[in-house]
């Protein structure tokens, strides 16, 4: 499994986003400029340029059509996938940290930070099929949070929305009225601030990374919690393999206080753990600073990591991979 | 006596892992049929379906490959 090293962000990696068919990985970072790169080879497509401050998440249409994208710079852009083109700025009055596209694409929700005297928000947004019909008005704003959100999406047929962050509590949402319906166990639950969030494909279950050192697998109805993986280091991103009974979980320092990255080869280790047994399988080691973002190919045969160091690294799995017997 | 309490240590270990399969699996088979039905009233696809679909159509264009 020779990783394909993917050098074209100046600064480190945030989140990292395969579309549904897999064939194209869309990593954000400090450097103001999502990139797309070709899932397979590791070559670059495009860059998107427009955002002036650190891109934190994005999330890409169905048919790879549209790509949406948070950022420091208090907005959240849409944009031309293909063209590279900008298409529309959703202008905050707090850095735009988590976009989730709604099953169909015609909704988004959009988490702001707390800034400025500002409480942290998880915004609905309509997308427009035509661009002329655009608007800037929020459908709805959950607030009351306190604490930043670091991600929210949107849960089973699109009837909730799911909230994590800096309070390591997970709550759920209706997403019509905002009422808040659930809240996670403060006994069972994570202990630190929840960095990341990763639903399963059949979006019965979602993983939740913590600087408590732990991830977590939650039911996505009930908010009942299911397995917890323990690891050695602060998580920064969690991903859900589409194919097997597979996690994997990365992580560090937490991105947000690194003030020294370990410059010693293989510090930095992607950690697969068996999502029904809760063991550890192995580990993918290579970043040079603490890994911020993974994901899964939706095909289960790769996966990618975005670290501190600025790089990209992308595995294609090996054959002994799936053979793994527990 | 240590080849008994070994083989007794396997079993624990064999039925601790049966028990969260099904466990598991029991679980995973409730949710998914109360998502088919949401889907159906909601007019979704199945995400997992389609994912084969989709394997199952690039194993196609694979197969195509022209060799001369």
């Amino acid at each position: 499994m020779r990783p394909i090293l993917m050098k074209g962000h100046e600064r480190p990696l945030t989140f990292l986003k395969y579309n549904r068919d897999g064939d194209l990985l869309f990593s954000c970072a400090k450097d103001h400029t999502p990139t797309v790169w070709y899932a397979d080879n590791g070559d670059r497509l495009g860059t998107y340029r427009g955002h002036n401050g650190a891109v934190w998440s994005c999330d890409v249409s169905r048919h790879s059509t549209r790509l949406i994208t948070g950022s420091a710079d208090q907005t959240a852009k849409l944009w031309d996938v293909k063209t590279g083109k900008e298409l529309f700025t959703f202008r905050f009055d707090a850095p735009a940290r988590s976009v989730d596209l709604a099953i169909g694409d015609h909704l988004a929700v959009i988490t702001t930070d707390s800034f400025m005297g500002n409480m942290p928000t998880a915004q609905v947004k309509r997308i427009a099929e035509d661009l002329q019909d655009q608007t800037e008005e929020s459908a709805l704003v959950i607030s009351g949070i306190t604490g930043r959100i670091n991600r929210a999406v949107w849960g089973p047929g699109n009837r909730t929305i799911i909230t994590a962050g800096e309070d390591a509590t997970i709550r759920i949402w209706d997403s019509e009225t905002g009422k808040l319906l659930k809240e996670s166990d403060k006994e069972v639950g994570h202990q630190k601030a929840i960095s990341s969030l990763s639903k399963s494909l059949d979006w019965s279950h979602f993983l939740t990374g913590s600087l408590d050192k732990s991830a977590k697998l939650w039911d996505a109805r009930t908010l009942t919690l299911i397995k917890t993986y323990v690891t050695e280091r602060p998580v920064n991103a969690v991903d859900i393999s589409p194919t097997l009974d597979h996690v994997v979980i990365g992580g560090g320092q937490d991105a947000m206080n690194v003030t020294m990255t370990d410059r010693r080869a293989g510090k930095f280790e992607a950690k697969f753990f068996h999502k029904i047994l809760e063991e550890e399988i192995g580990g993918v080691k290579g970043h040079f600073g603490p890994i911020n973002a993974l994901a899964f190919n939706p095909d289960g045969r790769s996966f990618s990591s975005g670290g501190e160091d600025g790089y990209v690294r992308l595995h294609h799995f090996d054959p002994e991979y799936f053979n793994i017997k527990m | 006596l240590d080849k008994e309490m070994e083989e007794g240590a396997n079993a624990a270990v064999i039925e601790a892992r049966r028990r969260l399969y099904q466990e598991w699996y029991s679980w995973v088979r409730e949710e998914k049929e109360r998502l088919r039905e949401d889907r159906e009233e909601l007019g979704l696809p199945d995400p997992e379906e389609e994912l084969k679909l989709q394997r199952t159509r690039s194993a196609d264009v694979d197969s195509e490959k022209v060799v001369e």
